[in-house]
């Protein structure tokens, strides 16, 4: 019986509020500034900020005639794909393409370009509708289209669990790899969160931060004065290789993807079990699954959110399956919440933070909430030994994505 | 240059990212990379913007055709319709309208 190989993580790409690759983003998240701020796109509605990522140029990335095809999200996935690839030090000339998987957390909540469709269609305006509607905002149009652009012909996946999308493919590409129907997946999420019926309906929910005067300091996950989250866009791509795969052509090695675990609370339809121990579960689930202990983590990326319930009933998670819970950051604190990306920026991070051992901050943490008796990395980078690390991933309907990844 | 023309070169400058100076009358669909579903997006901008009818032959254009082709059909289409009738919720755009 053929051995489930290690899973290596060979290239990291990533778009986001903080840069427009992984490189400017990591520094972004060292230096801890949060990236929220008005924004043009949702004027006139209440909640009228959000992270965007507005360093990304996509027809500098991707080409003017290539870029009224697609919509903004897939245009992400594409340039972090093409950066992890990069990064991965790939030559695609001499992979088996055959062997080559994609698969991304996506939506196909594309506002800007199902919107106006809508307009047109309730107005009776049939014609005027783009025949490249569906292919332009279709989800799995983000992995159809990395696929297209890389020339890849492996298996192409989309994957939905919400705010776990990301992080959710990540661990089916783990499976991918384990089960020796790839060699390479490129793997992670993309969205943007931030379009105008998003942050309605949101808001509507009661989801969002309304600190309207002051957005920089609305996304404060595990702060006593959090109000709910705040919307963001991005998207991030890791190159995921069977560890002897990447071994026999040299790879760089930026870590590994040691474990994972997929659950389902059967709780409500979008508040997490309050005492956490449906995504303690899921925890312990990925642990087991990486033959680690609780006290083998050195470091918790958090889901952390900025709302009043999922950062109390995290910390309750964190404090039941690690007792005293190691060293967390909550990186939405500086990028917002991308939806469907967030999981796979959070396991982009989490990477970076293994590779060069140390810990990005958690902006807006004036005061910590007393109800969660964490230790949150805040106002500098903290630099410590870093063997083992966590990221945690929770999406509406109760769907958890937990991974974990080791140093190389 | 006819009227017709020059607003699918300003299109495809504008929605398509195509650069002017590389585009002639006589540029292929091949060589404009347009395949069908772009030649539709083409056609239905013109339909979006400027209230010109789609041409309901619109699946004779090749590979080979031309920009030249694109705007005869066009031409056809307009004069064979009745924009009014066709497309009670857009006029044609004035600016074309008096000069086709």
């Amino acid at each position: 019986m053929r051995r489930a190989a290690a899973v290596a993580v060979t290239g990291v790409g990533m778009v986001t509020p903080a840069g427009s690759d992984a490189r400017s983003t990591w520094e972004g998240m060292c230096q801890g500034t949060a990236r929220a701020a008005t924004d043009p796109e949702l004027e006139g509605l209440p909640v009228d900020f959000s992270c965007r990522a507005d360093t990304f140029d996509a027809e500098q990335v991707l080409g003017r005639r290539h870029t009224w095809r697609v919509g903004r999200f897939i245009q992400m996935a594409v340039a972090a794909a093409r950066e992890a690839v990069r990064d991965a030090e790939l030559d695609r000339d001499a992979w088996c393409a055959e062997r080559v998987g994609v698969v991304i957390g996506a939506s196909g909540n594309d506002d800007a370009t199902l919107g106006p469709a809508w307009e047109r269609v309730l107005s009776g305006r049939y014609a005027s509708v783009s025949p490249t509607l569906i292919p332009r905002s279709a989800a799995n149009m983000a992995a159809g289209e990395v696929s297209l652009d890389l020339g890849i012909t492996g298996p192409g996946l989309s994957v939905q669990t919400a705010c776990a999308s990301g992080a959710t493919a990540i661990s089916t590409a783990r499976d991918l790899l384990r089960s020796g129907a790839c060699d390479i997946v490129l793997a992670g999420g993309t969205g943007v969160g931030n379009g105008r019926m998003s942050s309605v309906s949101f808001n509507n929910m009661s989801a969002l931060s309304r600190r309207t005067w002051s957005p920089e300091a609305a996304s404060r996950p595990f702060d006593a004065d959090r109000d709910g989250f705040v919307l963001g866009e991005g998207s991030a791509i890791l190159v995921l290789e069977d560890e002897r795969h990447a071994r026999a052509r040299r790879a760089p090695i930026r870590s590994y993807l040691a474990g994972a675990a997929l659950t389902s609370e059967a709780h409500h339809h979008i508040a997490p079990t309050p005492d956490g121990s449906g995504a303690a579960r899921a925890i312990e689930m990925a642990l087991t699954a990486a033959d680690l202990s609780p006290r083998d983590i050195d470091h918790v990326n958090a889901h952390g959110t900025s709302t009043p319930m999922n950062d109390l009933a995290e910390a309750r998670a964190l404090r039941r399956v690690f007792g005293a819970p190691p060293p967390v950051t909550a990186p939405k604190s500086v990028l917002g919440h991308s939806i469907t990306a967030a999981g796979a920026i959070e396991a982009a991070l989490t990477v970076l933070t293994l590779f060069h051992q140390k810990i990005p901050p958690t902006a807006n943490l004036d005061r910590l909430d007393p109800e969660i008796d964490l230790d949150i990395v805040t106002k500098a980078p903290r630099s410590q030994p870093l063997h083992a690390a966590i990221s945690n991933s929770f999406g509406f309907g109760g769907q958890n994505a937990i991974l974990v990844f080791t140093a190389p | 240059m006819a009227p017709v023309l020059s607003l699918l070169i300003a299109k495809l400058v504008e929605h398509f990212g195509r650069d002017p100076e590389s585009i002639t009358p006589q540029s292929s669909l091949e060589e404009l990379e347009l395949d069908s579903l772009a030649v539709l997006e083409l056609l239905t901008i013109l339909v979006d913007e400027h209230g010109i009818p789609m041409p309901e032959d619109s699946g004779s254009l090749k590979e080979s055709s031309t920009l030249s082709d694109v705007a005869e059909l066009i031409e056809q289409t307009l004069r064979q319709s009745d924009s009014s009738a066709s497309f009670p919720h857009r006029p044609v755009a004035a600016g074309l309208e008096a000069e086709v």
